[in-house]
C-alpha cells in the first residue's frame, strides 16, 4: 500500500540531515506506530508522506504510484487539531469534502454521519472556541475520516488530551480503523498506545532521523486494554522499546 | 475587572449608567451656567442647540456634502486596502517593492501633501475623495497585511492536506482569517476617511462640513460651531458601533 | 567554489528589486513632470537641487523643523502625562470611569481637526493653538488605552501580589503597570500618529508656521520644487519620532520577546 524508498530530508541546502535514508512499507489494512525521541523527524515524514513537504531524496509510493501531493486516499490528523475556527464542528468536518468538490447536500450528510459516529451529535452548529480539546480532536479525526481516505496519516493525535478521554479516543480509533479497513501511519510518544493499537511499531532515532528496529505486535484483534496490559508479552515489548528509547535519549 | 480602590458602597449600589447620565446632565448643566456669564467664548447648550435649529438645512446639506466624499473615499481605500494588503502578504516582490512606501506614508501625515493634491487635481469632489483615500488606505494596507500574515501556516497545511488549490485556500483560510484585522483596519479607517475629508474642505473647500465649520468661526458664532460639532462625533461613534456590528455578524465565531 | 548563502541572494534581489522599482518611480515622475507645464509638480532632479539650496545655503528648513518639532514635543509630552494620570484613575477608579467615560469615548471619535475653529475663537490665531490641538488629538486614545489596559489587568496576577502581602502601591506599579504596558503603548502610538497630524495640520490649516506653513508658503508661490523640501523634513521627522516610539517600546518590554 504504501512504500517509503530511501528518503532524505535537508530543510536546506546546507543544513543538517533531518532524515536518513528511511525505508518502511506499510500493508493494506495495517496499522503502524512510529515512536521515537523528540525532533528526530516523525512529524517531518508524516508530512512528506502527506505531500505537504517534499524530500530531498528518495520517493513515496502509494499503491505502486509515486505520490509527492495531497491527495484524496490521503488524509492527515493534526497534533493541535487544525479546526477552522470560523467553521461550525459540521462545516469543519465537511471542510475536506467541500475542498474536494462534493455537492453541499451530500457533504453535510457525510459529515453528519461522522459526527455521529464520534458522538458529537448535537454540537454541529458549535464553533471550536465553544467545545473541549477532546471534542475538538474528535471533529479533526471526524473531517479526516469524512473524506474516507485508504491512508491516514495521525501525527500524535491523543496527545494534548486527558488520560479518560485519550483512552475512549483510543478505542473509538481502533473499532473503526478496522470497520473502515483503514491503513494507518500513527505518529505518538506513548508507548503502550503504540502496543495497544498497531500492528507493528517503527522505532526511530535521533540525529540524523532513521529507523532503528521494527517490532510486531502479538495481540490479536479485536483488543481490550485490560487483556493486552495484563499479558506478559505487552510488559516485555514495553521495555524492549522503552530500553532503546532511553538509549538514544542519553547519546545526545 | 481589577479593582484596587473599592469604592465606597454607595456606587456599588448605583447603576454605572445613572452615574454617566448623571455626568453628563452635571456637565451640560455647569456649561449651561459658565456660557451664560461668557457668551462669546463658550456660548451655552441651549443657545447651541437653538442655533443648530436655525441653520438645520445648512448643517445637513454639508454633512450630505461630506458624508458623500468620506463614502466613495472610503469604499475605495477598504477595497483598494485589502488588495494591497492581501497582495504584500501573499506576493514577497509586492511586498520587498512596496514595503518602504507603506512604511513612510503610514507614519507621515498625509495632509502635508494636500497643497501638491490641490494643484494636480484642483479643488472639487476629487480632491476630497483623494484626502479621504491618502488617509484612509494605510492602515487598511496595514492591518489586512498583519491580518493575512498572522493567519496560521498550519491551517493554510491543514488546508492543503485535503487538496485545496491556491485560490480555495484563500477563500477558506485566508480571507476569513484575516476578517478580525481587517475591521480594525476599517474601524481606524473610517474615521481617517472623515478627516481627511475635513480637511481638504478647511484647506479648500467651499462646501461640506469642514468649510461650514470654518465660516462659522469666522465669525466667532461659537453657538454655531458646538452643534456640528458634537454631530460630527456622534457620527463617528455611530459608524464604529456599527462596524463592530457588521463584525460581530460576519465572524461570529470571535467568542 | 564560493557558494553564496541563500540569504544573502535573497538580500541582495530585494535590495536590486527596491532600488529598480524606486528608479522607475523617480524616472516615470520626472519624464511625466517635465512633458506638461511647469506649474503642476516638480522633476525630481530640481527638488533635489531645491533641498540642497534650502537645507545647506539658505538654512531655513532648519530653524522651521525646530519649530514644529518643539509644537509637536510639547503638546504630546504633556498628552503622555494627562494621558496615563487620567487613564489610570479610570482604570483604577469606578467612580471616575463613570463620569469621564462618555467624554472620553465622544473625544476619540471625533476629528480633532474639526476643533480648530472652537480653537482659534478661544485662543486665537498663533502658536499655542498648535500644542493645544496636539493635546486633544493625542490625550484620548493615550487615556482610553491606559484605562483599558489597567482596567483589564489579570485578576489573579493581582491576586499573587496579594498573596505576598504586597501593598497597594506595591501591586499598582509591579503588577497592574507592567501588565498594562502593551495598552498603554498602543495608545501611546496611536497617539503619537494623532499628534502628528494634529500639528502639521495646524500649521497648514491655520497657523502657517514651522514646516507645514513651509509647505503652504512654497504652494501659494508655486515654488513647487521648493515646497516638496518641507514634506520630506516632515516625513523624516515622522519616520524618525515612530521609529524612535518603536525602539523605545521595545527595551521597555524587553521581557515579552524573552517570553517566545
Ligand atoms: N520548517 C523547518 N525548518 C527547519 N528545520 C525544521 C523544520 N521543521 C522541523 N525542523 C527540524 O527537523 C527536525 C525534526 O523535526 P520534527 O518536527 O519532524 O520532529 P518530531 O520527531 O516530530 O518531534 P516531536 O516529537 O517533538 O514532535 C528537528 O530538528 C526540527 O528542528
Ligand atoms: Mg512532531
Amino acid at each position: 500500500m504504501l512504500s517509503i524508498r530511501s528518503v532524505d530530508k535537508r530543510f536546506s541546502l546546507d543544513g543538517p540531515l533531518v532524515l536518513d535514508r528511511i525505508n518502511m512499507e506499510v500493508r493494506n489494512g495495517e496499522f503502524v506506530s512510529l515512536l521515537g525521541p523528540s525532533g528526530c523527524g516523525k512529524t517531518t515524514l508524516l508530512k512528506i508522506v502527506a505531500g505537504l513537504l517534499p524530500a530531498t531524496g528518495g520517493e513515496v509510493y502509494l499503491e505502486g504510484k509515486e505520490s509527492t501531493e495531497p491527495s484524496r486516499e490521503k488524509a492527515m490528523v493534526f497534533q493541535h487539531f487544525n479546526l477552522l475556527p470560523w467553521r461550525t464542528a459540521i462545516n469543519n468536518v465537511a471542510y475536506g469534502l467541500e475542498v474536494q468538490g462534493v455537492a453541499k447536500a451530500e457533504r453535510l450528510e457525510t459529515a453528519a454521519r461522522f459526527l455521529k459516529l464520534l458522538d458529537l451529535e448535537g454540537y454541529e452548529d458549535h464553533y471550536p472556541s465553544q467545545i473541549s480539546g477532546g471534542m475538538k480532536q474528535r471533529v479533526g479525526l471526524a473531517r479526516a475520516l469524512a473524506t474516507e481516505p485508504r491512508l491516514m496519516l495521525m501525527d500524535e493525535p491523543f496527545g494534548a488530551l486527558d488520560a479518560l478521554t485519550r483512552e475512549y479516543l483510543q478505542d473509538e480509533l481502533a473499532r473503526i480503523a478496522a470497520s473502515q479497513d483503514l491503513t494507518v501511519l500513527f505518529v505518538t510518544h506513548s508507548i503502550d498506545e503504540a502496543i495497544y493499537l498497531s500492528d507493528r511499531i517503527v522505532v526511530m532515532g535521533n540525529n540524523p532521523g532513521r529507523i532503528l528496529v521494527e517490532y510486531p505486535v502479538p495481540f490479536e484483534r479485536p483488543r481490550t486494554s485490560t487483556v493486552v496490559r495484563a499479558d506478559p508479552r505487552f510488559a516485555e515489548l514495553r521495555n524492549q522499546v522503552w530500553v532503546l528509547l532511553e538509549e538514544e535519549k542519553s547519546k545526545r | 475587572m481589577t479593582n484596587l480602590a473599592p469604592e465606597s458602597g454607595l456606587l456599588a449600589r448605583v447603576p454605572p449608567r445613572l452615574v454617566r447620565i448623571a455626568s453628563v446632565v452635571v456637565v451640560v448643566l455647569a456649561w449651561e451656567i459658565a456660557g451664560r456669564a461668557a457668551p462669546r467664548w463658550a456660548s451655552y447648550p441651549t443657545e447651541v442647540a437653538a442655533a443648530f435649529m436655525d441653520n438645520l438645512d445648512r448643517i445637513i446639506d454639508a454633512f450630505i456634502e461630506t458624508f458623500k466624499a468620506v463614502g466613495v473615499g472610503y469604499a475605495i481605500s477598504v477595497a483598494g486596502g485589502v488588495l494591497i494588503g492581501f497582495g504584500m502578504a501573499r506576493i514577497r516582490v509586492v511586498k520587498v517593492a512596496l514595503d518602504p512606501y507603506v512604511a513612510v506614508l503610514y507614519s507621515t501625515p498625509r495632509i502635508t501633501l494636500i497643497p501638491l493634491a490641490i494643484l494636480l487635481i484642483g479643488i472639487g469632489f476629487n480632491l476630497r475623495v483623494l484626502m479621504s483615500v491618502l488617509a484612509s488606505i494605510f492602515p487598511m494596507i496595514i492591518n489586512t497585511y498583519a491580518a493575512v500574515d498572522s493567519v496560521s501556516a498550519e491551517l493554510e497545511e491543514t488546508a492543503r492536506s485535503f487538496t485545496a488549490s491556491r485560490w480555495s485556500i484563500t477563500r477558506t483560510v485566508l480571507i476569513p482569517g484575516a476578517i478580525p484585522g481587517i475591521f480594525v483596519g476599517m474601524r481606524v479607517g473610517i474615521i481617517r476617511a472623515l478627516v481627511g475629508v475635513i480637511v481638504a474642505e478647511m484647506t479648500a473647500g467651499a462646501a461640506g462640513v469642514g468649510a461650514l465649520l470654518l465660516v462659522f468661526g469666522r465669525f466667532f458664532q461659537s453657538e454655531k460651531l458646538f452643534g456640528p460639532v458634537l454631530l460630527l462625533g456622534f457620527m463617528s461613534i455611530l459608524m464604529t458601533r456599527g462596524l463592530s456590528l457588521l463584525e460581530r455578524k460576519l465572524a461570529p465565531w470571535q467568542d | 567554489m564560493a557558494r553564496l548563502k541563500l540569504e544573502r541572494r535573497r538580500a541582495i534581489f530585494d535590495w536590486s528589486l527596491r532600488i529598480g522599482f524606486a528608479i522607475v518611480l523617480l524616472v516615470a515622475w520626472e519624464l511625466s513632470t517635465r512633458a506638461q507645464s511647469r506649474a503642476l509638480a516638480a522633476p525630481p532632479s530640481e527638488i533635489l537641487i531645491a533641498f540642497w539650496e534650502l537645507t545647506f545655503i539658505e538654512g531655513v528648513i532648519f530653524s522651521e523643523t525646530l519649530v514644529t518639532a518643539r509644537a509637536f514635543f510639547m503638546g504630546y509630552g504633556a498628552a503622555i502625562a494627562i494621558g496615563l494620570l487620567v487613564g489610570m484613575l479610570m482604570g483604577r477608579s469606578r467612580l471616575a470611569e463613570y463620569v469621564l467615560e462618555p467624554y472620553v469615548t465622544l473625544m476619540y471619535a471625533l476629528p480633532s481637526i474639526a476643533l480648530i475653529p472652537v480653537l482659534v475663537i478661544w485662543f486665537g490665531i498663533n502658536d499655542r493653538i498648535r500644542i493645544v490641538l496636539v493635546i486633544l488629538a493625542s490625550v484620548f486614545p493615550i487615556i482610553y488605552n491606559t484605562a483599558t489596559g489597567v482596567k483589564n489587568v489579570d485578576e489573579e496576577l493581582v491576586e499573587v501580589g496579594k498573596s505576598f502581602c504586597a501593598t497597594r502601591r506595591k501591586i499598582a506599579t509591579s503588577i497592574v503597570l507592567p501588565a498594562a504596558l502593551p495598552l498603554i503603548f498602543a495608545g501611546l502610538r496611536i497617539g503619537l500618529s494623532h499628534a502628528l497630524v494634529g500639528v502639521i495640520g495646524a500649521e497648514i490649516i491655520v497657523v502657517i508656521t514651522g514646516l507645514g506653513g513651509l509647505v503652504i508658503r512654497y504652494a501659494d508661490n508655486f515654488q513647487m520644487a521648493n515646497m516638496f523640501v518641507p514634506i520630506i523634513f516632515i516625513a523624516t521627522l515622522a519616520v524618525l519620532i515612530t521609529a524612535g516610539m518603536n525602539r523605545f517600546q521595545t527595551v521597555f518590554r524587553r521581557w515579552e520577546v524573552q517570553d517566545e
